[in-house]
Parts: C-alpha cells; structure tokens; sequence
C-alpha cells in the first residue's frame, strides 16, 4: 500500500475527494483559479481532447469532469514517479477516464494533438518553492525567475494544439512575469488574462521577507505592501492562434 | 464618518453572508467563509470604504476578529469608539 494523504477539493458547486501519493503536489488556490477559469471559458465543450500539463494528482482533470465538461476526453502526464497510479486511483474513486503518462512537459505526447492544453507545472521562483515548503519534495525546476517550465510549455505548446485550440496559463507574481507574458505573446496571436487572485503572504514565507525584497529588487519577482503584509497574486491567461 | 454598522454591514457583504450575520465577537475561521483569501477580501473593502486609507495600516492583517478590525479603525481615527 502506498503511502497517501487524502484531502477535499472545494469545486463550485461540490467537493471532491482525492489522495495524493509520495511526492505529489497539493492542489493550490492557483490550482482552483484554474480550474474555474476553464470552467467559465470553455462551457459545451464536447468530443475534444483536453491535457492536463503537470497534472499532479489528476486534480484538474477530474474537476472539469465534474464542472460540465465530462464529455471529452482526458489526458494528463506529469514527471512524478508516483503520477500514473496516482491520476488512475483518484480518476477511479472519481468515476473519470483519464489517459495518463509519466514524463516532463510534452515528452509524453510526441506527435499527439489537442484542443484544449492547461498548464498547472511550477511556475514560481525556485528560491521561494525551497523556502515555502509548497514543494515539500516535488522537484521545482523553474530557475530562479520562475519561468523556465512555463516559458518552455508555451515555446512547445503550440506544436501539441490542434487548429483553434487554446491553452489556459496561470502566471504567479512570484515569478518573471514580464519574461512569461514575452513568450506567450511571442507564440500566440491572443493572449488574455481571463481571471485573478490576490494573496497574503503566507505564514511559512513571513520570516524570509528579506528573501523576497531581494528577488524583488532584481526584477525576478512583483508584490505589494499593503495591510502590513505582502500581496502576492496569480493571472489565469488564455491563449490561441487565429490560425 | 463610517459608523461601527458600516464596517460590520462591509464585512458581511466582502465575505458574502447575509445581513446580520456577523457580531462584534466573529473572529477569523469561526465561519468557512473567513479563511485567508476572506481576509483579504475583507480588507480590500474596508480599503474601498475608507478611500485607501487601510492599505496603510501597518498592523490590520493581523486583526483575528470583528473587534480587532474594530479597534484598529479607531486607533487610527477612521470610526468614533
């Protein structure tokens, strides 16, 4: 029996139970903006092949299965050991189909196409995953600007999408927004922020605010004072080609 | 000025309860709706309310309770005590 932690994941209008297996990502509130971002843009969606990038425990597949988008089909890959039995017990428990696969970024899905791609990989400054202990053991190679993966999935992205298809991004203040944002609009005809959160400061980063200051001061990272605390926040953008 | 009511009726529409709901003693995770991201949402209304004036206050998001924004606010001249 694998080692597991069972936690509850608060969708819109229910729940969903999942169990998360050595090593593999704890949904987080970027995670649920996602997921609704998804949900508002794409309602009716049928018959079409949806990815979830950097899947972790199968959470946003299984969420949009549940949202109203069950009559596609799903995909998800995510570099973890642990990620294919993870994504089938929880996509079991949650009476969804999801085709899952071990692998980085799009290696998984040579010559595969898709209509629909959402990234949910690291997409923060590799100094504050090692701090804010939101890694706990999943391995984050962002770079110290946070947009190495992501600025990678976009550059790749554009190969894996069927004509028309989208891709939904989120981008964390905690990150090089400006370099992210770059790529994406250096990759994409339209680039739209569909959807934000603002954030304060958790408590496990409170004593490393030096630590942020100086990502700031170097142009790596964005945050507010405000309240007497630091406002962080994460930008759901959707992406396409006209073409 | 804003009136303690004003700052209560606030609270209770930045975490979407109904009117009434909130009393001087609520405190922070007593109700679902009031985790961190209600926190923040409280006091990004109470900065509407208040005309950007609570951006500044260095010692608010540390406030667990009704009473405590209460007392903040009054500390900083913002609602008669």
């Amino acid at each position: 029996m694998k080692n597991m932690e069972k936690i509850k994941f608060n969708l819109t209008n229910t729940a969903i139970d999942l169990y998360l297996f050595d090593g593999i990502f704890k949904p987080t509130g970027t995670t649920k903006l996602l997921v609704d971002s998804v949900v508002t843009n794409c309602n009716g969606l049928v018959n079409k092949k949806i990815l979830d990038l950097g899947s972790g425990s199968g959470v946003v597949a299984i969420s949009l299965n549940k949202e109203g988008l069950g009559n596609n089909n799903f995909y998800a890959s995510d570099l973890n050991d642990n990620t294919v039995e993870c994504v089938l017990h929880n996509a079991s428990r949650n009476n969804c189909k999801i085709n899952v696969k071990k692998g980085s970024l799009f290696e998984p899905w040579y010559q595969e196409k898709f209509d629909l791609i959402i990234d949910d990989i690291s997409g923060v400054s590799s100094e504050i995953a090692e701090i804010s202990g939101w890694f706990d053991g999943v391995p984050c190679a962002s770079g110290v600007g946070g947009d190495i993966l992501t600025n990678n999935f976009l550059e790749d992205s554009v190969n894996y999408l069927n004509t028309g298809g989208i891709v939904f991004f989120p981008v964390i203040s905690f990150s090089n927004i400006e370099s992210i944002l770059s790529t994406a609009k250096n990759n994409f005809d339209s680039v739209e922020c569909v959807a934000r959160s603002d954030f304060m400061l958790p408590e496990s980063l409170k004593s490393h605010i030096d630590i942020l200051e100086k990502l700031k001061e170097a142009g790596y990272i964005t945050f507010e004072n405000r309240f007497g605390t630091i406002i962080w926040y994460t930008e759901i953008y959707k992406a396409y080609n006209k073409t | 000025m804003k009136s303690k009511d004003d700052v209560i009726s606030t609270i209770e529409i930045a975490l979407e309860l109904e009117k009434g709901s909130l009393n001087i003693d609520t405190r922070m995770g007593s109700i679902e709706q009031w985790d961190s991201l209600g926190h923040l949402s409280i006091l990004s209304s109470l900065d509407i309310l208040f005309d950007g004036l609570i951006g500044p206050i260095s010692n608010i998001s540390e406030a667990q309770s009704v009473e405590d924004i209460l007392n903040i606010l009054i500390e900083n001249k913002l609602i008669d005590s």
